[in-house]
């Protein structure tokens, strides 16, 4: 029982506090913020690769816990920041 | 994509994102000074409605294809003219509707493609007006074909379009050096980006095929849309029209546009 708590633990210890990465695009160059594209890659390569594989020219990997998130903590970037409905004529 | 695209499902996002920001009032702007200078009848566009009602009426049938949400239509409607305005989008009337019954003009507000309508009014029309059309279609060539069949001999055609310029300047100007060389313009599936953005020269060669007399060519934001920081472009809004207009038949900046305006006369 004491095993099977302490393997729930360190499982929740590590989803709360791995730092996943998202992807982040800008399509039209005239839109200030990158849209969020993709979440949840385990490492800045496979983000990077993600981007590759969309032929995205323009686009952010950031890294992201799932603890930061929980607090609204997650830290912001980019020329104005994040937005996800950001949109452009 | 092969299709037209309907604008159904970003009527609104369009209005927010577009019409009610400066970059909408520079547009008009630049439209209604070009229109206003060219076309007899149309020179009240930006007149209050006491100035308006003083005028001589000339009577138009004038044709707005694809006049989307009729910022323009609804102005001209309020000059006397007859307005008839077109779009595949019903929620994209629908906002015209309320924008032409806000302001008590009357119009007619018709939901068909722009091709359709056309080919059932040839020689209908003194004016057509067709903004923002060409960068959406798959056939652009076939939609100015029908454009001028709905237009009487001696009337006007008003085309604004996307200008593929405006694209590689702004990633030139974000370092985004692998999308001119790939030549990718292309908007994402769901954004207001247009799926072909057009180049000056290759729309003047289609228009080149047709009997038309040149009366007008200029560019829509040559410089607003460039400002990187965004609440750069919030400061001195009177001056940037001012200047926009302005520079929007001077080169090298009108080519920069980002919409290319160009009127023709129908010999």
């Amino acid at each position: 029982m004491a095993k099977s708590l302490t393997v729930f633990l360190a499982l929740m210890l590590f989803y709360m506090f791995y730092p996943f990465w998202d992807l982040y695009v800008r399509d039209d160059p005239f839109a200030d913020r990158y849209q969020s594209s993709l979440k949840g890659f385990w490492s800045h390569d496979r983000c990077v690769e993600a981007a590759r594989a969309q032929k995205t020219y323009d686009y952010r990997c950031r890294k992201r816990t799932n603890f930061a998130s929980l607090l609204g903590t997650a830290q912001k970037f980019g020329d104005s920041g994040i937005g996800r409905n950001e949109v452009e004529e | 994509m092969t299709t037209d695209r309907n604008f159904d499902d970003l009527a609104h996002r369009f209005k927010r994102n577009v019409y009610d920001r400066l970059k909408g009032q520079i547009r008009l702007a630049v439209l209604k000074r070009d229109l206003g200078e060219s076309i007899p009848g149309f020179g009240g566009l930006g007149d209050t409605p006491e100035v308006v009602g003083e005028r001589s009426r000339a009577e138009l049938q004038v044709l707005d294809a694809g006049g989307g949400q009729g910022q323009l239509a609804v102005e001209l409607a309020r000059l006397g003219h007859n307005v008839d305005l077109c779009d595949i989008s019903a929620n994209m009337l629908e906002l015209a509707r309320d924008l032409f019954a806000s302001q008590s003009q009357r119009g007619n507000f018709i939901h068909d493609s722009i091709q359709n309508h056309c080919q059932r009014h040839p020689a209908g029309y003194d004016v057509v007006l067709c903004h923002a059309v060409l960068e959406w279609v798959a056939q652009p060539q076939a939609l100015l074909e029908a454009l001028l069949l709905a237009l009487k001999p001696g009337g006007y055609l008003s085309l604004t379009f996307y200008n593929v310029n405006g694209i590689v300047m702004k990633n030139l100007l974000r370092a985004n050096f692998s999308k001119i060389i790939n030549g990718d313009y292309r908007g994402y599936r769901g954004s207001l980006t247009p799926t072909w953005p057009r180049h000056i020269d290759e729309v003047r060669g289609w228009l080149a095929r047709f009997e038309l007399a040149p009366i007008c060519h200029s560019g829509i934001r040559c410089f607003h849309d460039y400002i990187l920081e965004p609440e750069h472009r919030l400061v001195n809004p009177q001056q940037q029209l001012d200047l926009e207009l302005k520079l929007s038949r001077e080169e090298p900046f009108r080519s920069l546009g980002r919409y290319i305006h160009l009127l023709v006369r129908k010999i």
